[in-house]
């Protein structure tokens, strides 16, 4: 059990170096580059178009055919980009797992949730049939289903989503794998039954010591989780760092408006009558984003520098962007945006 | 005022309001395998007029139900509708003409409520038609583009030319094409980008003010109903559990849902959930057609 926040000392479990993913000619990711340490919680945050599921997709070799993929995923010291599709069976739902956002249609309408946990443990583990029953009734039970010896039996449609999510999670720790992928988890849940699904998460892949990537669209949800946070928008990180130094002082300006967003609308923040904190604009369609700083049509401190695309660069907080937010020592609030975003902060990359 | 009831009672009296109704789904007796799903339980609710009224729950909490008897679109089983006073009865169309033009709604998906065949200015100038509202229809639709804070243009175009923020953007201008006095927004937010739902949201807020409107806004998310509204009612399984100004529900919840589902609330950099799990409910998920246990 973790109390102190996590320090990156470990090799990389997770290793993905300018992974690129084009859909034809129109690029959905671009030079995405970051790594996950053995036991670490990585958040990856963004907004529809932003590439954080597609990551996903390519770390685990599920992209869709029409997809292509370039640069480097490395798990374990393995080049998976390159490897085998029989290879990549081994691994999934063994070494890496993946949960996703809709239980409903990544399960198996017509096979029993108990076959379904148990069916990882026959494959990946060569339980034989009764083993594999009992130790799905275990899983199950460990996740939190009530009565989990009767649940076994239910086919996915009389479960409630909860219940449904939770077999996934059974399923993704059975053989207990080194890294966990979830795209949205619970994001299709109830409120109450999302801080449930949650705890539990965050108590299995602390159990097995699994390092998880958690990708939302929820600041809120990944921040909770989370040890480190990516921020994607338009195919590209654009800022990453330790959740409570990127909460605290967001750089880049997209961060920035999302943390600010994110704070103001709060269970705990009385109605003032004032205006949200807003970003300006839309998020462009796949294949329409700028060139350039993907972000700079939305961004009130964007100039012809922007027209280049900054580097994310920098220490453990990293950003990409030509003018980034800067703060005092005392992680005092931002600064007004320079007028026209004339100056260039002294910690840009350049 | 319009309302046919005398004129001291119509100060009074709520703008909407639900009297004990109770609305349930499937067959009317409740034998064989499958009893009737009991969607509202005698509920009762004043809307009056000025409110920033948020109906919270989760999913099966019945507050979608509420919305569509609000609108008219169905009848309560048990129990009735006021409308200014009278009851509503679907029967007697030039009753219901004047709801329909009064109380309009925004749903979740415009992608769903908007035609994908009709022009952005057809689909805007469409409760005008229906609604028999005479007037320059052309102009309304260029003042409404504009007040939602899409340019005149727009409404040559179609549906799918628009972003998902957009698109909710003219299903509020369609809404508020027939001058309603009540406006109903159903998850009007929850589908959309968090950078894009602050702009909605601000839009609400603004549109309310500047049209003396009386909101009805229908929300799982006690975060943003904190930010837009006066008052909360809260729904869990048909049942109201909770009613009353925003600020004490926020500060004093005094029905253990209430607090189960503020305590739920994700909050940034908050609690990590391990904290929350001493609390949290562990009871099943809402699911319509089942009483709770002491409720």
């Amino acid at each position: 059990m973790r109390t102190a926040p996590f320090v990156s000392t470990a090799p990389a479990l997770l290793e993905v170096r300018r992974l690129s993913v084009n859909l034809g000619p129109v690029p959905v990711l671009s030079d995405v580059s970051f790594t996950v340490s053995a036991g670490e919680r990585v958040g990856l945050i963004g907004e529809s178009g932003s590439g954080k599921s597609v990551t996903a997709l390519a770390v685990i070799g599920l992209l869709p055919e029409e997809m292509s993929a370039t640069g480097q995923v490395r798990f374990d010291g393995e080049q998976l980009l390159s490897t085998s599709e029989r290879r990549l069976s081994e691994l999934r739902g063994n070494r890496i797992s993946m949960v996703f956002q809709e239980p409903m249609s990544a399960l198996n309408p017509l096979m029993r949730v108990g076959k379904q946990v148990g069916e990882v443990l026959r494959v990946h583990r060569g339980l034989r049939r009764a083993q594999a029953r009992a130790r799905a009734v275990e899983l199950l039970a460990r996740v939190g289903l009530d009565d989990a010896g009767h649940q076994a039996r239910a086919f996915p449609h009389q479960l409630s989503g909860g219940q449904r999510q939770r077999v996934m999670l059974a399923m993704a720790v059975a053989c207990g794998p080194s890294l966990v992928l979830a795209d949205e988890p619970t994001t299709a849940l109830d409120v109450t039954v999302q801080a449930q699904v949650l705890v539990e998460l965050r108590q299995l892949v602390d159990e097995e010591q699994s390092s998880l990537v958690l990708i939302s669209h929820d600041l809120a949800v990944v921040s909770s989780l989370c040890d480190r946070l990516l921020v994607m928008y338009g195919g590209r990180v654009v800022e990453s760092g330790a959740t409570a130094e990127l909460l605290a002082r967001p750089r880049h300006p997209y961060t920035a408006g999302l943390v600010a967003t994110s704070g103001a609308v709060s269970p705990d923040r009385a109605r003032d009558g004032r205006a949200l904190p807003a970003i300006a604009g839309t998020v462009p369609e796949l294949g329409s984003f700028p060139t350039g700083c993907v972000f700079r049509s939305r961004c009130d401190r964007a100039d012809e520098h922007c027209e280049l695309p900054p580097v994310l660069a920098g220490g453990d907080h990293q950003v990409a962007c030509w003018h980034p937010h800067t703060h005092d020592a005392f992680g005092g609030p931002l600064e007004t945006p320079a007028p026209g975003g004339a100056t260039v902060d002294s910690g840009a990359p350049r | 005022m319009t309302s046919a009831a005398p004129g001291d009672l119509a100060a009074t009296a709520p703008l909407l309001e639900a009297v004990n109704v109770t609305k349930s789904y499937g067959p009317r007796r409740s034998f064989g395998p499958r009893p009737a799903v009991l969607a509202l339980d005698n509920v009762s609710m004043q809307v009056h007029a000025g409110d920033r009224l948020a109906i919270v729950g989760e999913s099966g909490s019945g507050k979608s139900t509420l919305a569509r008897l609000f609108l008219a679109l169905e009848e309560p089983t048990a129990g009735e509708i006021r409308f200014e006073g009278a009851t509503l009865d679907l029967r007697r169309g030039a009753e219901l003409a004047n709801l329909r033009r009064a109380v309009q709604i925004v749903f979740q998906d415009p992608m769903g409520s908007l035609d994908p065949r009709m022009s952005i200015g057809e689909s805007v100038a469409e409760p005008l038609r229906a609604l028999r509202i005479a007037g320059d229809h052309k102009a309304r639709v260029d003042e409404l583009l504009n007040a939602v804070g899409l340019s005149s243009s727009a409404a040559r175009r179609y549906p799918h030319q628009f972003s998902g923020g957009q698109r909710q953007r003219i299903a509020i201008a369609r809404a508020l094409a027939p001058r309603p006095r009540v406006l109903v927004a159903d998850e009007a937010v929850s589908a959309l980008d968090v950078s894009v739902r602050a702009q909605v949201l601000n839009l609400i807020d603004d549109l309310v003010d500047r049209f003396g409107l009386t909101l009805v806004f229908i929300s799982h998310d006690l975060a943003v109903v904190r930010h837009l509204c006066t008052r909360v009612a809260v729904l869990y399984r048909g049942h109201l559990v909770e009613q009353g100004p925003a600020e004490q529900i926020y500060q004093s919840p005094r029905h253990a849902y209430t607090r189960a589902l503020l305590q739920a609330v994700p909050r940034l950099a908050g609690p990590p959930p391990r904290e929350l799990a001493a609390t949290a409910t562990h009871a099943p998920p809402p699911q319509p057609g089942t009483r709770p246990p002491g409720s």
